[in-house]
């Protein structure tokens, strides 16, 4: 498996996985962010909405 | 020289063996450390709010939970 390096240069390897993970990352986070239910800051008048819902559903 | 030449044929990056085998080790440890923050984050998530619903929507884990809840209450 340590043959790898032998074929791809690592530097090239890190910065490009750096970059694909990190583009990824703030992707995954910002769709998250944008859905009512996942929104972890739960500020949006959606996850309010939604959060009242649930409020009411479960009293 | 002769052997440093020889130990790099074949090599495209112009890593020795040694030189590879070492940075392939750290290479495994950060991406397993990656792997088990990864991990434990999707474990906090699924357990905040899972990501599968059930066949009636999220309602349904929502009143299992509660149920499930509401059980250990009562046996507590």
């Amino acid at each position: 498996m340590w043959r790898i390096w032998l074929l791809f240069d690592p530097r090239r390897v890190l910065v490009a996985m750096a970059a694909f993970l990190f583009v990824l990352a703030i992707l995954i986070h910002f769709i998250l962010l944008s859905s009512p239910r996942y929104n972890w800051l739960g500020t949006t008048p959606a996850a309010v909405a939604e959060l009242t819902v649930d409020t009411v559903q479960s009293a | 020289m002769a052997d440093n030449a020889n130990e790099r044929t074949g090599s495209l990056t112009g890593l020795s063996a040694s030189e590879a085998q070492a940075f392939h080790k750290l290479f495994m440890v950060s991406f397993i450390i990656f792997t088990l923050i990864a991990v434990g984050a999707h474990y906090l998530v699924w357990s905040w709010r899972p990501w599968v619903p059930g066949p009636n929507g999220y309602a349904m884990i929502e009143d299992t939970l509660r149920l499930a809840s509401t059980l250990v209450s009562f046996k507590a």
